[in-house]
C-alpha cells in the first residue's frame, strides 16, 4: 500500500493527490456513462459491435472534371478535415438542412430541449454556416490540392462488396456542384 | 528481463518537445493547422461539454475567422513549443503550450466534424512540466505512465464488455468499412489483394482483431509491474503501424505518450 503510486501523491501532496483521484475519478465516471467530455476521454474506438452491411458510402470529389484522389493527395490531418466535413454537411442535407446535434437532443430531451435551444443554437450550424460550406470547401481544397479550382464537384457513391471481396460501384448520389 | 530506460526531466522535456515540433511541423505541412483551415464554417461541438464551453466563447470561430490572428495563433503555438524545447526550465512555455494546444484540439476536431483521439498525447504531454520540483514532477510523469497504460487498457475493456470482442463478424466488419474508400478511389493498388483476401476470409479478420484487442489488454500488466515497460514502448509502434495499414487509422502522433515509459532520473 505505502508503495502505491496514489499513497506517495498523498505523502507528497494532498492538492495534487486529490486533483488527479478527481481527474481518474471522473475519466471512471464518464467511461461508465459513455460520455466524454475533454480531457475525460472514453476510448472507445471500434467497440462497438459491427455487423457486415451490404454497402458502404464513399465521398467522390472532382475538380475541375477529374477525379480527385484524396486518399493519395491529401495525409491524414489535411483528409480528416476534408471529409468528415463532408460527411456531416451531407447529414444536414438529409436531415432537412438542420444540424444533426439539434436532432439529436430534440428526441432526447423532448419538451425539455427548449431549456438548451438558445444555448444549442449558438454553437451548432444555421442556414447561413451551410450555405457558406459549398465557399470554404473549395477554398480549402485550392490550398490543399494545390490548384486552381474552376469546378468543383462533391458526390455520395454507393460501393457494396462481392464475394471475393472487390468493391462495385452501386449509384452516385450529388451533394454539391460549384462552377467558379 | 527487467529493462527501463531513464532519463532526467531536462532530455525528458527535449524529447516530449522534439514530438510536439515535430508533430506541428507535420500539420504545417499537410494545412491542418488554425492560419490554413481558411476559414472553417462548419463546427460539431456534439455532447462534448468542454466543446461547448469553447464555442459559446466563440474562440474557435473568432480565432478561425480572422487570417492574422491565426498566424499569431500558429506563430506562438509553435513558440510555445519551441520555448519548452529550449529553454527547459522555464515552466511557463509547457504551460502556454497547452493551453493554446487545447483550443487548436478543440477546433481542429470540431472543423473536422469528428472528435479524433490521436492528438490527445501532444494535448497531455507537457503537463508533467508545468510542476516545480523534481520530485513532483516524477510523480506527475508516473501519472502520466498510468495514463497511457488506461489509454489501451480501456480501448481492451470497452471490447470486452461491449461483446464486439466475440464478436465474429468484427474484423471483417472493421476492413470492410474502413477499406472501402480506398479500394474505391484506389483500384490498382497492390494492397487491395491483401484487404480483398482478409474480406474473403471472416475467421482470419475475426483473429487478426482478437489479436489485436488482446494486445491492448495486455497493457493492464503495466499497473501491477514496471517490469515490462519496454513492451509498452514497442507494442503502441506494432499496433498503430498495424492498423494504419490495415485499417488507414493514423495514430501515429499517440505514440509521444510511449515517453511516459521512460523512467526519470533525479539531475
Amino acid at each position: 500500500m505505502r508503495k502505491t503510486y496514489l499513497f506517495r501523491l498523498y505523502q507528497h501532496s494532498k492538492t495534487l493527490f486529490w486533483s488527479v483521484a478527481i481527474f481518474c475519478g471522473m475519466t471512471v465516471a464518464l467511461t461508465f456513462a459513455g460520455h466524454q467530455i475533454t480531457p475525460f476521454f472514453l476510448w472507445a474506438m471500434f467497440s462497438e459491435k459491427e455487423n457486415i452491411r451490404t454497402t458502404h458510402e464513399v465521398i467522390d470529389i472532382k475538380l475541375n472534371g477529374e477525379t480527385f484522389n484524396y486518399t493519395q493527395e491529401l495525409i491524414d490531418a489535411n483528409r480528416h478535415i476534408v471529409t468528415g466535413s463532408i460527411f456531416y454537411y451531407d447529414k444536414m442535407k438529409n436531415n432537412n438542412d438542420t444540424d444533426p446535434t439539434r436532432t439529436f437532443f430534440q428526441e432526447k430531451l423532448g419538451d425539455n430541449y427548449t431549456k438548451i435551444q438558445a444555448t444549442l443554437e449558438r454553437i451548432t450550424n444555421d442556414e447561413a454556416q451551410y450555405a457558406a460550406f459549398q465557399e470554404w470547401l473549395m477554398r480549402y481544397l485550392e490550398r490543399s490540392a494545390h490548384r486552381k479550382i474552376e469546378t468543383l464537384e462533391v458526390n455520395m457513391q454507393t460501393w457494396a462488396y462481392d464475394e471475393s471481396g472487390h468493391l462495385n460501384l452501386v449509384n452516385t448520389k450529388p451533394i454539391l456542384t460549384i462552377n467558379n | 528481463m527487467n529493462f527501463q530506460i531513464i532519463y532526467t526531466r531536462h532530455t525528458l522535456q527535449r524529447l516530449a518537445f522534439a514530438g510536439v515540433l515535430l508533430s506541428l511541423l507535420y500539420r504545417w505541412w499537410v494545412h491542418s493547422l488554425m492560419g490554413q483551415l481558411a476559414a472553417p464554417v462548419l463546427v460539431y461541438p456534439y455532447v462534448d461539454l468542454t466543446y461547448w464551453g469553447l464555442h459559446l466563447m466563440n474562440i474557435p470561430q473568432w480565432i478561425s475567422g480572422h487570417y492574422a490572428v491565426t498566424v499569431f495563433f500558429d506563430v506562438l503555438l509553435f513558440g510555445a513549443a519551441l520555448g519548452s524545447f529550449i529553454f527547459t526550465q522555464k515552466r511557463i512555455f509547457p504551460i502556454i503550450f497547452t493551453l493554446l494546444y487545447l483550443i487548436y484540439f478543440v477546433s481542429y476536431n470540431s472543423f473536422g466534424a469528428h472528435h479524433t483521439h490521436c492528438m490527445v498525447g501532444v494535448l497531455l504531454i507537457g503537463v508533467p512540466f508545468w510542476f516545480r520540483g523534481e520530485r513532483t514532477f516524477g510523480l506527475m510523469w508516473g501519472g502520466l505512465r498510468y495514463f497511457t497504460l488506461w489509454v489501451y487498457s480501456s480501448a481492451f475493456l470497452w471490447k470486452l464488455f461491449r461483446g464486439s470482442l466475440f464478436n465474429f463478424e468484427q474484423g471483417v466488419a472493421i476492413f470492410m468499412n474502413e477499406n472501402a474508400t480506398h479500394i474505391a478511389l484506389n483500384p490498382d493498388a497492390w494492397m487491395n489483394g491483401i484487404y480483398a483476401f482478409f474480406i474473403a476470409h471472416p475467421m482470419l479478420s475475426f483473429l487478426a482483431n482478437v489479436g489485436a484487442v488482446l494486445m491492448e489488454g495486455l497493457f493492464i500488466i503495466g499497473f501491477f509491474t514496471k517490469k515490462y515497460d519496454w513492451a509498452w514502448i514497442i507494442l503502441p509502434i506494432i499496433f498503430h503501424t498495424m492498423t494504419y495499414l490495415f485499417v488507414h487509422v493514423m495514430f501515429y502522433e499517440l505514440l509521444i505518450l510511449n515517453l511516459a515509459f521512460f523512467g526519470v532520473r533525479r539531475s
